[in-house]
């Protein structure tokens, strides 16, 4: 067995052979750029190296694609790879400063991706306190 | 090292800024009062007691400083002089940005504890608290909070949670903007975690849209959603089984199972620690989790 931290996320590869998540560093929250995918008794199987730095990762319903969203190169989106092994594919762009996208979780649907979008907006109250 | 923190946190209280700091430079070692090694978070949002002889503060969740994580979280007070850290909230909901009162043993601060954020406040005893926190002002949506230096009035900043989920086309070639959404969930509630059907017409997700986080589902042509799970604490991070007759998800700790078309929970007995996360493997017979 391998010792290493596993964060979030964590998803099972297509075959089920093993859990893929995110390599972690010894403290466990530093947030690297690399997936790992282990076997059942914690042997690495493969990693993904180099993906974008964020909360979340997510397959394809056929199995074939791993969608993570993050940050890559300094800009935010959701990008895609083969579990195979390949490329990164951008297919969503962060482009609207105005709809926040915190990266907790999305899911993948056949042709749509589901992800969860906040709205801020903070102010600022006085009262009088009796005790 | 003590003396000179203490004295900055009387200052601020008092709100008289002066030089003293500079007059008076710490010439002692930094003294250790509390290491954190049960969770990956940092301590944060340190408070001195007035009196100057206890600090509290928060033991996980620093990310709620910066974004709307809910994840449970307690308040804990340690001697200025060092010693043992007492918990002086439960640890089942968010507690944060404590805030002493004047008498140096009353703490007001943030939770979650019946559902909506509210300010609450408990009195704080040597060895721990003194009864259970009492409201002070319920479902005011506060974020962090501030008292008088003469302990008659209260500041808070309000941050009313919104975080629905929201679908948006893949395309088959080129890059897809953001701009593209339309909503799938709406109103005033905060949603971290969701897991599609395997038939991909369906969404669950967790909500605390009627207090603490329960799990709801939805169609996703549409209507209402749907409470499954409806627990005295909170439940996060649902994951549809493969063969859609479950969802997983875990709670206080601990990893449960529910049908997906509602019902009592099962507990998963045998997950070390404080488990999160759940994921089914493909044939549906196991669950990953982190631990």
């Amino acid at each position: 067995m391998t010792d290493f931290l596993c964060t979030r996320p964590l998803l099972w590869d297509p075959e089920g052979t093993g859990p893929i998540c995110r390599l972690s560093d010894s403290t466990g929250v530093v947030d690297t750029d690399t997936l790992v995918h282990v076997s059942r008794d914690g042997e690495v199987l493969a990693k993904f190296a180099g993906v974008p730095l964020g909360a979340d990762a997510s397959l394809s319903p056929d199995g074939s694609r791993l969608y993570i969203a993050g940050v890559l190169n300094g800009t935010k989106g959701v990008w895609w790879l083969p579990v195979g092994g390949g490329d990164l594919t951008k297919v969503i762009a962060f482009d609207d400063p105005s709809l926040t996208v915190p990266l907790s979780t999305f899911s993948v649907g056949d042709e749509h991706l589901y992800l969860t979008i906040a709205k801020y907006e903070s102010d600022i109250w006085v009262m009088d306190l009796e005790w | 090292m003590i003396e000179s923190t203490g004295w900055l946190s009387a200052a601020a209280f008092q709100l008289e800024p002066t030089c003293r700091s500079t007059e008076h430079p710490p010439t002692t070692e930094p003294e250790l009062l509390d290491v954190n090694a049960e969770t990956p978070w940092p301590n944060h949002s340190l408070v001195w007691s007035p009196d100057g002889r206890r600090i509290a503060y928060v033991k996980g969740n620093y990310s709620w400083r910066k974004s709307l994580n809910q994840m449970s979280v307690a308040i804990w007070v340690v001697d200025a002089d060092g010693g043992t850290s007492v918990q002086v909230t439960d640890e089942e909901s968010m507690n944060l940005s404590p805030q002493w009162l004047p008498d140096s043993r009353h703490l007001l601060f943030v939770s979650n504890r019946d559902g909506t954020r509210g300010i609450y406040v408990v009195e704080v005893g040597m060895d721990g608290p003194r009864g259970p926190p009492r409201s002070v002002l319920p479902s005011s949506d506060p974020h962090s909070i501030s008292v008088s230096a003469d302990g008659k009035k209260l500041a808070y900043a309000r941050f009313p949670a919104a975080q629905n989920i929201w679908s948006i086309p893949i395309p088959q070639i080129g890059v897809a903007s953001i701009k593209d959404v339309v909503p799938v969930t709406e109103g005033n509630q905060v949603i971290e975690s969701h897991s599609l059907s395997p038939g991909r017409d369906s969404i669950v997700y967790e909500s605390a849209r009627r207090g603490n986080f329960d799990l709801y589902k939805k169609a996703l042509a549409g209507g209402e959603p749907t409470r499954i799970v409806d627990l005295p604490g909170h439940a996060f991070g649902p994951q549809w089984s493969p063969d859609g007759s479950e969802i997983a998800f875990y709670s206080g700790g601990g990893i449960y199972t529910v049908p997906a078309a509602g019902g009592v929970p099962s507990s998963i007995e045998g997950f070390p620690g404080r488990s999160s996360d759940p994921a089914w493997s493909p044939d549906g017979l196991s669950i990953a989790f982190l631990s």
